[in-house]
């Protein structure tokens, strides 16, 4: 008998995202999101030094690593009211638009990117003519008609050979897909260049932080990078100089490429701006403090009821009591005792494992609300709130990014086709493009402070007897993330972290008010059931932190496809 | 020869600790003669390709799902982990060693030589500890290690101030 052995890592990421949906005429009638593993990582926390906590929250997921660090110091240090001495700020501010820079171009060309692009078109395509629409949207110089040929080359080989290695499993053919070949040979040969650009960015993180994907120099009070501009051994001159130097290949990769070409895509795909509007309540908070006790803010924040930006509530920090009191977790269909709204100092984390059930408990994400009311979190709620602060430049790339979009579309794009699966996509853009900006204004704050001669990177926090509790914040790649922590005498009492995917990821609450992905789904196209490519776009929109298991049922409830990821 | 050490795995999900661990044990017990990068990479997920990108070889060290008591130990090259195709793409994230390694031969920078050195877990749901059968099989991984990069020709000897491995999670 042979025996077979699955080659298999065990799978490392936070939970596996399982989408259900019903499907009738074609067209998406109802749908569940849930997450199929148990996270009750918060509890390994209870009763440990909080100035230890961030070295294991940065181990909490296999996808977001970095931020639970940066957020979790932040958590500890409003408990404590402790102020950070500025270039610690600036130094944790270059980490984390660096590490944003990185995450947005992997998300776009590497894992999203496909959803709408088909590789095997590539084949049809003429690299001239690629060549020219390609220098027709913008400057950059790795258009060359020699370059389009050679990834048209480097395509057709592989699939001569039979072997489509990274792409033998996509939707090639899918009537869903529709982009000209030369359209799908730009994308194709930008993936390929996202692979050495994006590496870039992480060397930035790499170079603050130690190393990566888990970073070594965060501390509550500070960060531990000795600054000294006369030693070898700390951050100098050269060494700020390096990273400049990395920031500034970085920089015009998102401006001349990866902008550019989210405009394309949506600019061809104008059907996709009519679907995925889903939940229009956005939340987003502010970052890239600039002063140590974190009062001002480089990016804005806060509150959109309903889509309607002239309703845009601000939220000024993490002292904020709109922000503080506003956010609840409701656990009526999350696999946790308890039921309706309970504020995240009080949360609990108790698996009350009841397996699938439509109308009861059927995730392990519980479901955040804001203000009661759940709302959608990642890029597109942090542009949308900028634009309504009059934050110039989310303005501006806003605005440009709208402008080449109408051109290509040949319709007039407005801030409304945000709401959509391709406005996620498109803010994701902006938002990197505006951060790409902060980046070499951060450095240059950094490099001047330390110019000035101030070399302070550390306060020391001392415990005081009794409880104490504070919240953390921050504008992560896929949305608001907060931690939220009890101390009593010095000690970890209770922490939660309600972190992006768990907002947009949200089952329904004691109200049965279905959450993001949920609402994003309905009245989504389906063509062949089999192959839900569409599913599959929408939720991608989100950059979903999960791997993603995607069932599709006919109405009446036969179990068409089961697509599961190892 | 750029050779690249990596143990991969969550430290807090019990047995997935195994790769982190066995490359600390590496790390403090051992050093190497050539270009040898040791690192615990944790869950380095889409940033895995950054690590593996232009090295000539790479020994990784991992947990793998297989029909085996726990705590057994496999290793596998680059031919077995490539021999199935990865799945139907569905899910954006967590690109695995696979569909790192296929996308960097796109650039023509994947690693040449890649063993994995396989550990079979017992328990990897979130918690912190490994089963006694994945601990008692820590010492052997870590050999399998060193025995692996001693085959790319690079030499590895016992270091003299031979400390213990830093395993701050479970302390």
């Amino acid at each position: 008998m042979t025996k077979r052995i699955t080659i298999d890592p065990i799978t490392r990421i936070e939970g596996h995202l399982r989408i259900d949906v019903e499907v009738d005429n074609n067209e998406v009638q109802k749908a569940w999101a849930s997450s199929t593993m148990w996270r009750g990582i918060e509890r390994i926390l209870v009763g440990r030094d909080p100035r230890d906590a961030w070295l294991f929250t940065q181990r909490f997921c296999g996808v977001c690593t970095t931020v639970h660090a940066l957020t979790s110091v932040r958590a500890v240090e409003d408990a404590l009211n402790l102020e950070i001495p500025l270039n610690a700020q600036y130094i944790r501010n270059l980490i984390m638009i660096a590490h944003a820079l990185h995450d947005h171009v992997v998300h776009f060309y590497q894992l999203s990117a496909l959803d709408w692009v088909d590789v095997t078109q590539v084949l049809k395509a003429d690299p001239v003519k690629a060549s020219q629409i390609a220098e027709s949207l913008s400057d950059w110089p790795g258009n060359s008609a020699k370059e389009m040929a050679a990834v048209k080359q480097k395509i057709k080989a592989l699939v001569d050979s039979g072997q489509l290695g990274i792409f033998a499993h996509g939707y090639w053919g899918h009537p869903a897909m529709k982009l000209p070949p030369e359209i799908n040979l730009i994308a194709v040969s930008h993936y390929l260049q996202a692979l050495e650009y994006q590496r870039y960015a992480n060397q930035v993180v790499a170079m603050l932080g130690g190393k990566t994907p888990h970073i070594q120099n965060v501390a509550v009070g500070g960060v531990a990078n000795a600054i000294n501009l006369d030693s070898e051994a700390t951050l100098n001159l050269d060494r700020l100089y390096s990273m400049k130097a990395l920031l500034d290949k970085v920089i015009p990769f998102v401006q001349n490429v990866y902008v550019p070409d989210v405009c394309a895509v949506a600019g061809l795909y104008p059907e996709w701006f009519g679907y995925g509007k889903g939940v229009t309540n956005y939340l987003s908070v502010p970052d890239l403090p600039l002063d140590g006790k974190s009062t001002k803010y480089a990016m804005a924040g806060g509150y959109i009821p309903n889509g309607d930006l002239a309703k845009f509530r601000a939220i000024t920090g993490q002292k904020d009591e709109l922000w503080r009191k506003g956010v609840t977790e409701d656990n009526t269909h999350a696999y946790y005792t308890g039921s309706g709204p309970v504020h995240p100092f009080e949360g609990t984390t108790n698996p009350d494992f009841t397996d699938w059930k439509e109308d009861g408990k059927y995730s392990w994400v519980k479901a955040p609300r804001f203000l009661g009311e759940p709302a959608q979190v990642g890029p597109l709620a942090n542009v949308l709130c900028g634009y309504a602060a009059g934050d110039p430049l989310v303005k501006k790339w806003t605005d440009a990014a709208l402008g080449k979009i109408s051109a290509i579309a040949k319709v007039q794009a407005t801030p409304a086709m945000l709401h959509s699966t391709l406005g996620r996509h498109g803010a994701r853009a902006v938002r990197t493009a505006v951060l790409s900006e902060h980046a070499l204004e951060q450095w240059q704050l950094l490099t001047d402070n330390i110019l000035k001669g101030d070399t302070k990177i550390y306060n020391p926090p001392t415990f005081p007897k009794g409880q104490i509790e504070g919240v953390g914040f921050h504008e992560a790649p896929r949305g608001a993330l907060s931690h939220w922590v009890v101390v009593d005498n010095g000690k970890i009492k209770n922490y939660q972290a309600v972190v992006p995917t768990t907002w947009n990821a949200s089952p329904r609450d004691k109200d049965g008010k279905i959450g993001p992905y949920e609402a994003a789904l309905l009245k989504n196209p389906v063509a062949q059931p089999e192959h839900p490519l569409e599913v599959v776009r929408t939720i991608h929109s989100f950059d979903p932190c999960m791997a993603c298991a995607v069932h599709t049922f006919d109405a009446e409830g036969k179990n068409l496809a089961r697509v599961k990821v190892q | 020869m750029r050779i690249g050490v990596y143990g991969i795995g969550n430290v807090l999900a019990h047995d997935d600790a195994v790769g982190p661990s066995v490359v600390r044990l590496v790390d403090a017990g051992w050093q190497f003669d050539g270009d040898v990068t040791v690192e615990d990479l944790g869950t380095p997920a889409i940033e895995l390709p950054t690590h593996l990108a232009g090295f000539d070889a790479i020994v990784l060290v991992d947990a793998v799902s297989a029909t085996l008591p726990p705590g057994t130990l496999r290793i596998y090259d680059r031919g077995e982990i490539l021999k199935y195709s990865p799945g139907l793409r569905v899910s954006p994230h967590d690109p695995a060693l696979r569909e790192t390694l296929l996308m960097l031969d796109l650039t023509n920078e994947s690693p040449r030589i890649v063993m994995l050195v396989g550990v079979v877990p017992e328990v990897t749901d979130m918690g912190i500890g490994m089963s006694p059968a994945v601990t008692a099989a820590l010492p052997a991984a870590a050999e399998a290690v060193v025995a692996e990069v001693a085959k790319l020709g690079v030499a590895a000897r016992r270091r003299d101030d031979a400390r213990d491995a830093d395993l701050w999670w479970a302390a």
